[in-house]
C-alpha cells in the first residue's frame, strides 16, 4: 500500500488544479485569438479625405445631371467609358480580361462590405457589385484580412499603418497614373496629398514601366503555387484592364504571379500591374453575373467574401 | 506526432503557402520536451512533479504559439496577441529551471 501511494506521489498522481486551470486559460485565450482575427467584428473610421474624393464628388454630380439629360437617346460609351470582357485559354487556365477605356480613371471606384470599413466586415463581391449599381467589378485587396498596409478607396484615408518597409503598394492617381510604391519609401497622407485615389496593399507588383518585377524564381511561396488570380492593370493613357483567372480545378490549373505577369505583359501589353487578393477571393462580375468560377478548394464554385472590390459603372 | 500531424495536415490544403512557424511546429514538443527528458533520464534524475508541470505548460503554450502563427501566417495576416504566447513560454520555462535549481540545492543541503 504504501509503495502505491509512494507510486502515485511519483508520478504527481494527485490532481494539480493550477496546471488544469492554466491548460484551460490558455486554451481559452487561443480560441479568442482565433474569433478576435476571423470573426469579430470592428468598424473603424476614416482619417482623411484627399482631394482627389472632392474633386471626384463635384464631377460626379455634374454628370449624374448629364446623363439624366442624355438617358434616352445616348448608351454608356458615349459618357466616354466602355468596358468589354474577353475570355482565353493560358498555361491550361481560363483567363478573364476587361478592358476598360475611359478618359476619367475616377470612374473606376471602390466599394467596401456593407458600405464600412473595418475588420471581419465581408460580403461577396457580387452583392457588393449589385449594391453599387456596377457593370464590372473585381475583389480588392481583401484590406480586411489585416492589420496593417495602407488603405486609400475613392480619395478617402482609412488606414495608414504600414505593413512592412517593403510592402508595394498600387497608387492610382486622380489623374490616371498607375505607380507601384513601397510603404517604406512614402507616408499614406502623403500619397492621399499627391492626388492618390485608390491604394492597394497586397501585392506584389508585376509589371512596372514595362518590365516584369516578380521572378519565377522567387522564393516567395505565393510566386511559385498555381492558383486563381486578380490583377489590375494599365496598358496605356485611358486604357486599363482587369484580369482574373479560375485556378484549382481540373478546367483550369491557375497560374502562378510570374505567369500573370507575363501574361499582362505579353498578351496585354501592359506597363504596369499589381496583384491582387487571389485564391478563393479571385472574383469577376460582368453586366449582373459573376463570369468566372471561384472556388477554395476545387471542389465547390462558390464566392468567398471578401472586404472590398474594384468596380465600374459603365 | 500531434503537432506533426496537424502541421501536415494543415500545409497539403494550404495551396501551396507555406508558415516557418508550421513547418517546424513538430519540432517544439521534440525538442523541448522529449530532448530534455531523454537528458534527465540520461542523468538519473528525476524532476518533482511541480517543475515538470511548469515545463509542460511552456512546452504547451509555445507548440500553440507556433501553431497560432502558422494559422495566421499561411492565412496572410497576424495578430498582436501571439505575443502572450511568445511571453508566457520562456516565462514558464525559467520558472520551471529556477525551481528545479532550488529543489537541488536544497537536495544538496540537507544531505
Amino acid at each position: 500500500m504504501a509503495g502505491r501511494h509512494e507510486r502515485q506521489g511519483g508520478r504527481g498522481g494527485r490532481r494539480s488544479w493550477p496546471t488544469t486551470l492554466y491548460v484551460a486559460a490558455v486554451l481559452c485565450f487561443t480560441v479568442y485569438l482565433l474569433l478576435d482575427t476571423f470573426v469579430i467584428q470592428r468598424t473603424y473610421s476614416a482619417i482623411a479625405v484627399g482631394s482627389a474624393a472632392k474633386t471626384a464628388e463635384t464631377s460626379s454630380s455634374s454628370t449624374a445631371t448629364t446623363n439624366a439629360e442624355k438617358a434616352s437617346t445616348t448608351d454608356a460609351s458615349d459618357s466616354g467609358t466602355s468596358v468589354s470582357l474577353s475570355t482565353s485559354r493560358y498555361e491550361d487556365t481560363t483567363v478573364y480580361v476587361v478592358d476598360i477605356y475611359t478618359d476619367d480613371v475616377t470612374s473606376l471606384m471602390a466599394a467596401l462590405a456593407n458600405d464600412t470599413y473595418g475588420k471581419n466586415v465581408t460580403e461577396t463581391t457580387s452583392q457588393m457589385a449589385e449594391d453599387n449599381n456596377a457593370t464590372v467589378a473585381i475583389n480588392g485587396d481583401y484590406y480586411g484580412a489585416r492589420n496593417s498596409g495602407y488603405v486609400i478607396r475613392d480619395g478617402i484615408l482609412y488606414r495608414d499603418t504600414a505593413a512592412s518597409s517593403d510592402q508595394e503598394d498600387l497608387v492610382i492617381y486622380s489623374d490616371g497614373t498607375f505607380d507601384i510604391v513601397t510603404e517604406g519609401s512614402v507616408t499614406a497622407e502623403d500619397l492621399l496629398a499627391n492626388g492618390a485615389w485608390q491604394v492597394f496593399s497586397f501585392g506584389p507588383g508585376l509589371i512596372d514601366d514595362g518590365s516584369i518585377t516578380v521572378t519565377a524564381n522567387s522564393e516567395v511561396d505565393q510566386a511559385m503555387a498555381s492558383n486563381p488570380r486578380t490583377a489590375i492593370g494599365k496598358v496605356a493613357d485611358g486604357h486599363y484592364v482587369l484580369v482574373v483567372s479560375d485556378g484549382r480545378t481540373s478546367e483550369s490549373a491557375g497560374l502562378t504571379l510570374y505567369q500573370l505577369a507575363t501574361y499582362m505583359s505579353d498578351e496585354l501589353g501592359c506597363e504596369t500591374a499589381y496583384n491582387l487578393d487571389g485564391g478563393g477571393s479571385s472574383t469577376l462580375y460582368y453586366d449582373g453575373s459573376v463570369v468566372n468560377n471561384p472556388t477554395t478548394n476545387g471542389d465547390k464554385i462558390t464566392e468567398r467574401s471578401v472586404s472590398d472590390i474594384v468596380y465600374l459603372t459603365a | 506526432m500531434v503537432c506533426g500531424g496537424l502541421s501536415a495536415i494543415y500545409e497539403y490544403f494550404s495551396h501551396g503557402v507555406y508558415s516557418k512557424f508550421m513547418v517546424f511546429l513538430f519540432a517544439v514538443p521534440l525538442v523541448a520536451g522529449a530532448v530534455p527528458a531523454l537528458v534527465l533520464v540520461l542523468l538519473g534524475r528525476e524532476p518533482s512533479a511541480s517543475v515538470r508541470r511548469l515545463w509542460a505548460c511552456a512546452v504547451l503554450t509555445l507548440s500553440l504559439g507556433f501553431c497560432m502563427a502558422g494559422v495566421l501566417e499561411i492565412y496572410g495576416t497576424s495578430s498582436d496577441l501571439v505575443r502572450v504566447y511568445w511571453i508566457l513560454a520562456p516565462v514558464l520555462a525559467t520558472a520551471a529551471v529556477v525551481s528545479e535549481v532550488r529543489t537541488a540545492r536544497g537536495r544538496r543541503a540537507g544531505c
